[in-house]
């Protein structure tokens, strides 16, 4: 019984971290609509950040400074490249940001070479916690806690800002942001800028439970792709919603049957979409037909 | 009853009622004209009689057929057609590739795998027979985005004719002309309804009073009015309608 | 050009030409001696093309046709090791099994398009990757499986060709290639192609034409699907074995890529000259500079920005309109 609680409390944990992934993908997604494949390698970037920066300015530190660096990043990629590929055929910036990973996955290995590293709670959150009933990570309910502070700052921006209804207004239309007004470019870079910290933070805090090596990127990113379709592209709640269900039953399954554990949230998709091709809250958007 | 009818057809966006309730019937033979300020619900109507979107409620019965929730594809093969208010063509395309899939889909070629398009001379020559019957010939060759707006829009009209549709719903088929083609394509539509049943959304009234058999006046989604011309002309609810509005009789 | 008739019909004058030099290509010196890698170039020149029915033709960018390449592969893998150590069964294995599982995935996305249908082909594709990955009795999991021999074809009474010799398997692909080239073409160009295209430029009119265009791109998706797999097939012969790396989702992105590169979005042949360009610098690249995958990466970029029309879309002058 405990053991069913131990893994479900990690998949919780999970969970939130692949929501807070998947939402900076699925913003940009439904603003730009860009496949943004760069996004696991900005994650992997924030650990690495991390790694590099821990032994200087400590773990808190580095969860500041990090992910404004990947920001820093995502933005020169934002307007050096990507920015060019709006409104055309999506084909385009999905093989740009897809070029663009490759090459900065490369990137990284020629930084901080091949082999993973590891990363170090800091101090007063290794251990556990006593719950009473069970002994649970520290560590992991710290990360648990950010997950949820940092989904809910974005929701206050969208929902409570005025520029975060203008943004939730470019999503759908465009043109009427511009009627408004408002500079279109600098709102979209703005986003991705939003989606890399996302991305960076998420890179951080994942970066002690997480094996921090060149290719963890791509591990992000499929689930974060499969998160984003199952709970509807576009929608804030659907990722979030989404995020946990494939926490959860990655977790979970780990304990019945490990070896399919990688194929749940494959599965899980493949099932929505048949019954409700938008995904869990996705609505009819100019996605699809 | 008509070749067209509608019971009770209604369709929401969100909250606001884009069709609401409208029951109609379309007399066969005839030009139906369908009149009312922007926001009526004019190309929501045309949308839901094609099938490009559901309706909330009401039925649509095309010759006596229940068509309510067929595909587009099936509801053109049954026979209606329409043209777009907003030219929808195949843009970079010529102007005779354009005709030319037309006329191949009515000829029900599009299975065929391995047969040489090229070779197809029945849709070759009911293509080059549609092209001098509007009087294109010599543009064959131009990619539609850089034909004239009033080629392109008799073009418009042209495309949707290629399925050989019993019924035409033609959306503001002279939206953003001048008033020599304007004329022109009324001339072209007093003419096809001699040989279809048309219904036409349109703006410029003194289109619709020279062409039209029947007027219907749409308001906020419903049938504000129908008749005759003259009838519609004396109306008091059009009156309001179009002079408390802000889309006037042009 | 087309419509002449006989043999300009099925073999235009440009198709001839990559024939014959595909068919010389052993002879050439200096790099006549690379027949793996000339193989591997007829091998994807073949997905590509297939591919571009897809792409280029219909217009929907599927980014995860590796899937049914790698299906193909495993197919062909599996059935030799398994089942009967032949030559042609276990290729129509590979095209048998990945035509079902396109046919399966098709029907998931066939109303889909754009980022959507990316998105889904992405994530569907993922599924056999990881299948691949972890059904380790089945595939052999990391390891992979191996020892999948090139067996003979024997034509009893008369001779026996050792497909072993690669210059004899690189023309044993090559007739393949040539059979399916010439398949490929009428398709493109048969009425079937045509409405492919129509939904291309603009799927309503499509269907406002009468045409039922979620059945066209299904069958789109499952032929490229089918082409997908016996390149798969091919290639688990060429190199003897297969990996889960083949099923990888920059198998996908490879095959975008080089039908992008080569101008397949507007000519027939372009997937061809991008196949042979993008296997032959992969294969320089990677053999002088480790970190290679830095440069490989910034020519998507380049390519991408500069030139997204492909090379044949330079060439070529406008953009063509019907695929020729």
């Amino acid at each position: 019984m405990s053991e069913l609680l131990q893994f479900t409390m990690n998949g919780l944990v999970l969970g939130l971290l692949f929501a807070v992934v998947a939402l900076g993908f699925t913003l940009i997604l439904g603003v730009m609509q860009v496949i943004n494949f760069t996004h696991g390698v900005l994650f992997a970037f924030g650990a690495y950040f991390a790694f590099s920066l821990q032994r200087y300015i400590g773990f808190g530190g580095a969860l500041i400074v990090a992910p404004m660096l990947v920001g820093v990043i995502g933005l020169v990629l934002e307007r050096l490249a990507i920015h060019r590929t709006y409104g055309g055929n999506p084909l385009f910036g999905l093989l740009l940001t897809f070029g663009l990973s490759m090459a900065l996955e490369e990137v990284i290995r020629m930084i901080w070479g091949k082999p993973g590293y590891s990363v170090a709670a800091p101090k007063f959150l290794a251990g556990s916690l006593d719950l009473g009933f069970m002994l649970y990570s520290k560590y992991r309910f710290f990360l648990a806690g950010l997950s949820v502070l940092v989904i809910l700052l974005v929701w206050l921006f969208l929902e409570k800002t005025p520029y975060g209804a203008i943004i939730k207004a470019g999503a759908s239309d465009s043109e009427m942001v511009m009627a408004l007004g408002k500079n279109l470019p600098r709102m979209r870079t703005f986003v991705f800028i939003i989606g890399a910290i996302l991305a960076g933070v998420a890179g951080v805090i994942a970066a002690p439970i997480w094996s921090v090596r060149p290719t963890m990127g791509t591990a992000i990113l499929m689930p974060a792709m499969v998160i984003v379709v199952l709970g509807g592209i576009g929608s804030f709640w659907g990722s979030i919603l989404a995020g946990l269900i494939v926490g959860l039953s990655t977790s979970i399954s780990v304990m019945f049957w490990a070896r399919i554990s990688d194929i749940i949230p494959f599965v899980l998709l493949a099932i929505i979409l048949l019954l409700r091709p938008r995904g869990l809250m996705g609505e009819k958007s100019i996605l699809e037909v | 009853m008509g070749i067209l009818t509608t019971e009770n057809l209604t369709k929401s966006f969100g909250g606001l009622k884009a069709v609401d309730s409208v029951s109609l019937d379309i007399e066969t033979g005839k030009l139906t004209s369908v009149i009312g300020p922007n926001g009526a619900g004019k190309t929501t109507f045309f949308n839901l009689l094609t099938g490009l979107i559901k309706p909330d409620t009401g039925r649509i019965r095309f010759q006596g057929e229940d068509i309510t929730n067929l595909p587009i594809h099936q509801i053109v093969k049954k026979g209606i057609s329409r043209s777009f208010q907003v030219i929808n063509l195949f843009n970079e395309l010529t102007l005779y590739e354009n005709v030319w899939l037309g006329v191949q889909a009515q000829q029900g070629h599009g299975r065929e795998v391995f047969a040489d398009a090229e070779a197809l001379n029945s849709v070759k020559e009911g293509t080059s027979r549609i092209i001098a019957e509007i009087g294109l010939s010599g543009k064959e060759g131009t990619p539609v985005k850089l034909l004239s707006y009033g080629d392109r829009r008799i073009l418009e009209i042209t495309v949707s004719m290629t399925t050989n549709p019993s019924l035409l719903l033609l959306d503001e088929p002279t939206s953003g002309l001048m008033s020599e083609d304007r004329r022109r394509i009324s001339d072209f539509l007093k003419k096809l309804s001699s040989r279809l049943t048309l219904v036409v959304v349109e703006h410029d009234m003194d289109v619709v009073l020279s062409i039209s058999d029947h007027i219907v006046v749409l308001h906020q989604g419903k049938i504000l009015a129908r008749g005759t011309p003259d009838e519609v002309r004396g109306n008091d609810k059009v009156q309001e309608a179009y002079l408390g509005g802000q889309h006037g009789l042009t | 050009m087309g419509s002449s008739s006989g043999w300009g019909k099925w073999i235009p004058a440009q198709m001839a030409v990559v024939f014959i030099v595909f068919a010389l290509f052993p002879y050439i010196p200096f790099i006549g001696r690379y027949l793996s890698l000339g193989t591997e170039v007829v091998i994807w020149s073949l997905f590509a093309l297939g591919f571009n029915i897809l792409l280029g033709y219909t217009g929907l960018p599927s980014f995860g046709h590796g899937a049914f390449f790698g299906i193909g592969a495993y197919g062909a893998g599996i059935f030799f090791l398994h089942v009967y150590k032949g030559v042609w069964l276990p290729l129509v294995m590979s095209i048998v099994v990945a035509g079902i599982f396109a046919a399966l995935v098709g029907l998931l996305v066939a109303k889909k398009k754009g980022i959507y249908f990316a998105l889904i082909t992405i994530a569907l594709s993922q599924v056999f990757y990881f299948v691949a990955f972890r059904w380790e009795e089945l595939t052999g999991g990391e390891t992979g499986l191996s020892g999948i021999d090139r067996m003979p074809i024997d034509i009893p009474g008369l001779f026996s060709i050792k497909l072993s010799t690669p210059i004899h398997y690189y023309y044993f692909v090559l007739v393949i290639f040539i059979i399916c080239t010439i398949l490929i073409w009428r398709l493109a160009h048969s009425p079937f192609g045509r409405v492919l295209q129509a939904i291309r430029e603009n799927e309503v009119r499509a269907r406002y034409l009468g045409y039922n265009t979620a059945v066209y791109k299904w069958a789109a998706f499952a032929i490229s699907g089918v082409f997908s797999g016996l390149a798969g097939g091919l290639y688990t012969l060429l190199i003897n074995s297969a990996f889960a790396f083949v099923l990888d989702w920059t198998q996908s992105g490879n095959v975008v890529m080089m039908t992008l590169l080569g101008g397949g979005t507007v000519n027939f042949f372009g997937p061809i000259l991008g196949a042979a360009i993008f296997i032959v610098s992969r294969d320089l690249l990677s053999a002088y500079w480790e970190s290679w995958m830095l440069i490989y990466g910034l020519i998507f970029v380049f390519v991408i920005l500069f030139i997204p029309s492909g090379i044949l879309g330079l060439v070529g002058g406008k953009k063509q309109t019907i695929l020729r």
